[in-house]
């Protein structure tokens, strides 16, 4: 069938070069956390909890929050809906540490918005957030953009209320891509780390997650810094196939 | 024709090697930024063939780049301590400067007006304990903790809400006003001018920071990184660094690298 494109071993020995270049440096990290076998100190302990606990937080509020957004994005032809469309992209193209001051700026203790959250863990899902939403937005626009109408104008016809269309139809069907979207903000949350520094600061237990754990291991402990990148590689990992795994689900039936 | 390209590619990969005898790369603690690159510019001016590269950071972070093989010829560290763990010229050790802690508060800030009121509930900001403007903060609360008693450290402890990566980030976050206080060094108060006051430190409790300088044994340009380490105690050096607040390195070394 492809056979007019060319033969499948030519372009992979074309895209061999950078295939091997990603593999190699995850090799090298999992060949020297298992020749370590470092265990982990109650410091990086508490830096792989409060991981968790802040970028679930951070999926959750995207999740939530977002939702809407991306809905009225999608589906609404209203005035300032490109503008919109366009902001949501902005914190990929900001860099972290850029983010991080524009969010001490924002909402420092002397910010435009003034708070008393910098140096918490609240600043951590804050600056998780703003990074990482983009990610579900994205998705989630392209989710509703594409789903099924057919449905929906009949069950209107039937005289089905618009909430219970959306919760009913719409969302059931734009599922897959929805959790996928939301789990890959939720990757890039778990990862945050110039925002995190600057806006949220480094205390262990507090505000020091993984990223930030592994930063400052690396110049005391390189053993431990070590163990904890091949722990975030494996959840990292595992997360990018959870996302296939759904995405293929939704496309079958 | 092909054979002419080689060469020419031999040769493009060699020259920066010729470059690079002419080149220092001096890797300097972060509370030197302003006063290293003045040394620097004079050092280059006497001796217009070479070109001093500077690398800032917290001197732990320094310390970590030459460990993974970063390209170094002089390291100017903000303590003793990190050297330890670096293989250097041991007999190129020199101190070249001293140095002491400052208490910074925003400059519209009245919370804190006194060493004392460290312990009544404000959020303070210090350095990480592997920095070593951490580590002197920690010697400083010590020396505190024996007069003040340990209910007052253990209450200035509760009060940080980050410890920071370098002098300087310590210092800007003050500068925002993230922090009722902060502890940096006194040469780094004059560099957020208006943005920061300091407090004085009641002297008994303050730490003395030693500065010493070495010089990598594999590095190429051998005497003319003998003859930067020779010029930080030749006069104009000094003067620079006095401009800039730093003490002179006369104190004997008492903080010779202990075994803990």
């Amino acid at each position: 069938m492809n056979r007019i494109v060319g033969r499948w071993g030519w372009w992979l020995l074309a895209g061999m070069p950078i295939l091997v270049f990603l593999l190699i440096p995850v090799f090298a990290l999992i060949v020297k956390a298992v020749d370590n076998r470092v265990a982990i100190t109650p410091e990086f302990g508490q830096a792989i909890r409060l991981s968790f606990e802040t970028s679930l937080i951070s999926m959750i509020l995207i999740v939530a929050l977002g939702t809407p957004l991306a809905f009225v994005v999608a589906r609404f032809r209203f005035p300032v809906r490109r503008v919109i469309n366009a902001l949501i992209d902005l914190p990929i193209v900001f860099p972290p540490a850029a983010a991080g001051i524009a969010l001490l700026l924002a909402f420092g203790r002397h910010g435009l918005v003034p708070t008393s959250f910098g140096a918490t863990s609240i600043a951590v899902v804050m600056a998780q957030s703003f990074v990482a939403s983009p990610f579900y937005l994205r998705a989630a626009i392209h989710a509703f953009t594409r789903s099924d109408y057919d449905t929906e104008e009949s069950a209107a016809l039937d005289g089905a209320r618009p909430l219970t269309i959306v919760t009913r139809i719409v969302l059931p069907q734009c599922g897959a891509q929805l959790i996928g979207g939301g789990v890959t903000s939720w990757a890039r949350a778990l990862g945050e780390f110039g925002a995190t520094i600057l806006f949220a600061g480094n205390l262990v237990g507090k505000t020091q997650t993984m990223p930030l754990a592994i930063y400052i291991g690396w110049e005391t402990d390189l053993d431990q810094a070590i163990a904890l990148s091949a722990i975030m590689l494996v959840i990292a990992f595992f997360a990018i196939v959870a996302v296939r795994l759904m995405a293929e689900d939704g496309r079958s039936p | 024709m092909r054979r002419k390209w080689l060469l020419l590619l031999l040769l493009g990969g060699m020259s920066p090697s010729v470059i690079h005898a002419q080149t220092l790369n001096i890797f300097a603690a972060a509370s030197l930024k302003e006063s290293a690159s003045e040394i620097a510019r004079q050092f280059e001016r006497r001796h217009p063939n070479i070109t001093v590269n500077l690398n800032f950071g917290g001197t732990q972070q320094l310390v970590a780049q030459i460990r993974e093989g970063a390209p170094v010829d002089i390291l100017m560290s903000a303590g003793f301590e990190p050297l330890k763990s670096l293989h250097y010229d041991k007999s190129s050790l020199l101190l070249f400067a001293t140095n002491k802690l400052a208490l910074v508060v925003p400059s519209g800030s009245k919370r804190v007006q006194s060493f004392q009121d460290l312990a009544t509930g404000i959020r303070l900001i210090v350095a990480a304990p592997r920095v070593p403007v951490g580590r002197y903060t920690d010697e400083m609360l010590l020396k505190a903790q024996r007069e003040l008693g340990s209910a007052w450290v253990g209450k200035v402890n509760q009060g940080i809400v980050s410890r920071e990566q370098d002098v300087r980030a310590v210092l800007a976050k003050v500068s925002l006003g993230e922090a009722d206080a902060g502890v940096v060094y006194v040469t780094d108060v004059s560099t957020a001018k208006g943005k920061v006051r300091s407090i004085p430190i009641p002297s008994k409790y303050n730490v003395q920071a030693q500065y010493p300088a070495v010089r990598f044994n594999d590095s190429a340009n051998a005497s003319f990184t003998r003859g930067f380490l020779k010029f930080l105690l030749e006069a104009d050096a000094q003067k620079t660094l006095k401009s800039h607040g730093f003490g002179p390195p006369n104190t004997p070394i008492d903080h010779k690298p202990k075994t803990r």
